[in-house]
């Protein structure tokens, strides 16, 4: 991992545990905080609207109970039922229930039915000759209830009593004012756009009716069917349930946060709102947090982003110019920036590059001044050899010629004995002019070189194969070679080290029938390394590093001809043109594998050139275009 | 659930192709072989082509939440706001990119990530204000419901962030157009900067005076945003037939030269 990366991760996790686990703590003690406050507001609305719904209770149960027992009522009552007709009877009455009616801060109207449940006297002269549905009406002594029914076509509340008149049933009905519960629905403080609060009331034929119309639904007015309408809060309420329901989705089918609650008198409560209003704190919270969390990332991943930068930049700076320092370029030098202890790391590292450029300029001056001798030397060692090889050659020719001339000029003088050590003394004037020829090509391989130019080692193969296209013939040898690219060299040059390559491997065979591949592979950038491959008679290891030295023979000259010079001229060749050459043992322990390195045509830049080109524009939209 | 019909499909064909192309034009162009001083520059490049990959993903997969059934919306918020950071990363990749092109200074890597930490999180801080409630599924994209919608002036500004960067990002690669000779490069710089100024004119065009869009709009809309991707699929990695009629290389071969 990368000192950036390790950085960054460090300072990650650094940060991010801790405050992360403070964030984590801070966001579930706050939501816990945030839905405990809206349940209990919504429980304290209830509470404000059961308490005064108690406080009507009482006062209505009171009210009802003192029309009941009142006795002047009662009589007045009974002189207007002997005396249907009698006006000034019905009068009193009417006075009498007036008076009632007027002390009672709950009730609007009162009524009184006949033991039929037909109302024959009423405050309110309309509802006269109605008839009350007795289902569910209550005996005389069981206290008041309380109803909704459709009063002279309108849905109204009322109390009803029961009472015996001389024995015979009948009821007494408290009308309650027909706004009076949506009033105190509207008292619902800080309901904000969804809050509500509903009434209902439990009916005969289905779950209940509603005491008021819904705010927020104009379908559910007052007497609408909590069944048939699916006002789910309700038929809870309805049920007696006294609960705080946090997402039950009303008639609407909107999620809503609802309190409900079972009143005396079977009357149900519902304070209601949207879930989403009702909990809108707490999704504020929810996406604070979100926002928080990612905010707290992004900032503290660009915090660790720019230490770690800061921090490790001048590291990787450095880095970069030790490497090139070590990499062999001690002339470079590191400009350290502030004042810590990378300064001092670049401070020391610029003076050990002094120290090294200085012992290295020391190096190469001793080097430069050696080279020149050696150069000197090899010059007149190389001169030595050319002139000894030339001038002996002429006196070689001389012998051999000689010899030649008294075979032909004197048969009848030579016998057996004499011919045969003519031969031999032919045979050895003609090694010696094999060995002064290949002299003379090793020390012209150093004197008399071409410029090294691009050379398309394709066409070096087949100058290489023409020039050997007898020996390959008879040998019926097979030479492969494939994917050789262009090199910089001496055409002539290369030439003589292919051939003295694939001769050898020609030569040196087994009995099979020899093949040789010849192919290349790109050993680093700017150079190739050539292999030549074949399955002849191998080389032991312990033999591969002298072969490449002058007359160094592995065989007797019975066995396989030649001088021992092939080779060296081959190293030679390849070290002039700056390679390296080499020998093993070839594929699966056959034969052998000659490599050596020649410089490819497109030279690697020098590294100045390239430091002066990277922070160029050119170079920047080369690489990043 | 809202029914699902071939526009959807097409839709969401659109959006897994584009992802795929923009995330092979960054894989390719973040394994670029480049120089150390670069190397940032590059990354975020790469970057760049990534985030617009893991945002057009990332949009289709709100849409699959909320067809799923998941409506609510704090995990919606979750991932619009991983996407805002996708977002402001890729663009702060993009912008440093183009700077480091052009000046080659990388000291200005700390001062854009500083700028664009410090507007994310101005960002987020209008996002919170304007008060999300819930969110909605509105021409087959999820999008989230305000209490208080931020409008006028505030919406232009992030419009112009969000889109106007990028575009004038676009133009600014457009104008190397001028400075550089190689044909690769320029068929290069042609076509990517043709196509983004395509695609975001497009959407800045539709965001500032157009309006959402039918299913028709969105359509046209997406492949707008298909052929841009194939189209800078092209640019990195022409066809056979453009490399040999016009002379031009991949992306890797431009790079081998560079080191050579």
């Amino acid at each position: 991992m990368r000192l950036t990366d390790r950085l960054l991760l460090a300072l990650g996790v650094t940060a991010l545990v801790p405050l992360g686990f403070a964030l984590l703590v801070g966001y579930s003690s706050a939501e816990s905080v945030l839905e405990r406050g809206v349940e209990s507001r919504f429980g304290a609305v209830a509470d404000m609207q059961e308490a005064r719904y108690q406080e009507f209770w009482r006062s209505a149960q009171g009210a009802m109970e003192s029309v009941v027992a009142d006795e002047a009522l009662r009589g007045a009552y009974l002189d207007h039922r002997a005396a249907p007709g009698d006006t000034t009877r019905s009068g009193d009455l009417l006075a009498r229930l007036r008076s009632v009616v007027s002390a009672s801060p709950v009730l609007r109207d009162l009524s009184i039915t006949a033991p039929s449940g037909v109302v024959d006297t009423s405050t309110r002269p309309e509802v006269v000759g109605g008839t009350l549905n007795l289902t569910g009406a209550p005996a005389a002594g069981e206290g008041a209830i309380i109803r909704i029914g459709k009063v002279t076509g309108d849905w109204r509340v009322y109390l009803l009593s029961g009472m015996t008149w001389e024995g015979a049933p009948g009821w007494v009905i408290g009308h309650l004012a027909p706004d009076l519960f949506a009033s105190w629905a509207e008292t619902y403080p800080d309901r904000g756009r969804t809050g509500e609060v509903l009434y209902g009331l439990p009916d005969a034929g289905g779950v209940g009716r509603m005491l008021a119309a819904s705010r927020l639904d104009p379908s559910i007015t007052m007497g609408a069917s909590v069944g048939y309408d699916w006002i789910v809060p309700m038929e809870r309420a309805l049920a007696g349930e006294d609960a705080y329901l946090k997402e039950i989705r009303d008639q609407r089918g909107a999620p809503v946060a609802a309190m409900v609650r079972g009143l005396d008198g079977g009357v149900g409560l519902v304070v209601k709102m949207d879930v989403e209003e009702a909990y809108a704190p707490v999704v504020d919270l929810q996406v604070q947090t979100v926002a928080a969390v990612f905010t707290f990332l992004v900032v503290l991943g660009g915090t660790a982003a720019w230490v770690s930068f800061t921090v490790s930049r001048p590291l990787v700076s450095l880095t970069a110019r030790a490497k090139e320092i070590s990499g062999g370029r001690h002339e470079r030098r590191i400009f350290p920036s502030g004042d810590d202890e990378l300064r001092v790391l670049a401070e020391s590292v610029n003076r050990l590059a002094s120290r090294l450029e200085e012992a290295e300029r020391t190096l190469t001056e001793r080097v430069r001044a050696a080279t020149a001798e050696l150069r000197r030397s090899n010059q007149e060692l190389e001169q030595f050899a050319y002139v000894a090889s030339h001038d002996l050659k002429e006196p070689i020719r001389m012998v051999h010629s000689y010899l030649s001339l008294i075979e032909r000029r004197f048969p009848e003088r030579i016998d057996e004995e004499l011919g045969q050590f003519l031969g031999y003394a032919k045979d050895g004037a003609e090694r010696m002019q094999r060995l002064v020829d290949d002299l003379l090509v090793y020390s012209r391989v150093g004197r008399s070189g071409h410029a090294h130019l691009p050379v398309p080692l394709e066409d070096v193969m087949h100058l290489t194969m023409r020039d050997l296209s007898i020996l390959v013939a008879e040998a019926e040898a097979e030479v492969r070679w494939e994917g050789l690219p262009a090199v910089l060299g001496d055409r002539a040059q290369l030439v003589q080290l292919f051939e003295n390559l694939v001769s050898n491997a020609v030569k040196f065979r087994r009995a099979a029938r020899p093949r040789v591949t010849i192919d290349a592979v790109q050993e680093r950038p700017g150079w190739w390394r050539i292999q030549v491959v074949d399955n002849g008679i191998g080389i032991a290891p312990e033999h591969q590093d002298r072969i490449f030295v002058l007359f160094q023979r592995l065989h007797a000259r019975e066995e396989y001809e030649g001088t021992g010079i092939g080779l060296a001229v081959c190293k030679k060749i390849v070290e002039r043109h700056g390679g390296r050459i080499g020998v093993e043992t070839g594929p699966g322990g056959v034969g052998s594998r000659f490599w050596f390195t020649l410089p490819a045509v497109a030279e690697e830049k020098a590294p100045e050139a390239e430091a002066v080109r990277e922070g160029t524009f050119d170079r920047r939209i080369e690489e990043l275009v | 659930m809202a029914a699902v019909g071939p526009g959807e499909y097409f839709d969401a064909f659109a959006v897994l192709v584009t992802a795929a192309v923009y995330g092979v034009v960054g894989h390719r162009l973040g394994s670029r072989p480049v120089a150390p001083h670069a190397a940032a520059a590059a990354r975020l490049f790469a970057t760049w082509w990534y985030g617009l990959g893991i945002y057009t993903l990332g949009r289709l997969v709100q849409v699959v939440l909320f067809r799923s059934g998941m409506t609510d919306l704090v995990p919606h918020m979750v991932v619009t706001m991983s996407l805002l950071v996708v977002v402001f990363l890729a663009i702060w990749g993009l912008v440093f990119y183009l700077l480091f092109l052009y000046t080659g200074d990388e000291r200005l890597l700390p001062a854009t990530l500083a700028f664009y930490v410090a507007l994310f999180v101005g960002t987020v801080y209008l996002l919170v204000q304007s008060a999300p409630t819930g969110v909605v599924l509105e021409g087959n994209e999820v999008l989230i419901r305000y209490r208080q919608p931020l409008e006028g002036p505030v919406t232009r500004v992030l419009v112009a962030l969000f889109v106007g960067i990028p575009l004038f990002s676009a133009a600014a690669y457009a104008s190397l157009l001028f400075r550089v000779r190689d044909r690769t490069q320029r068929y290069r710089i042609s076509m990517v900067s043709t196509m983004f100024l395509v695609w975001l004119g497009a959407a800045l065009l539709q965001g500032l005076f157009l309006g959402p869009a039918g299913e028709v709009g969105r359509i046209v809309s997406r492949a707008i945003g298909l052929v841009a991707a194939l189209g800078v699929l092209a640019a990195f990695f022409p066809p056979r037939w453009v490399r040999e009629r016009f002379g031009v290389g991949t992306a890797r071969q431009v790079t081998e030269r560079a080191e050579v």
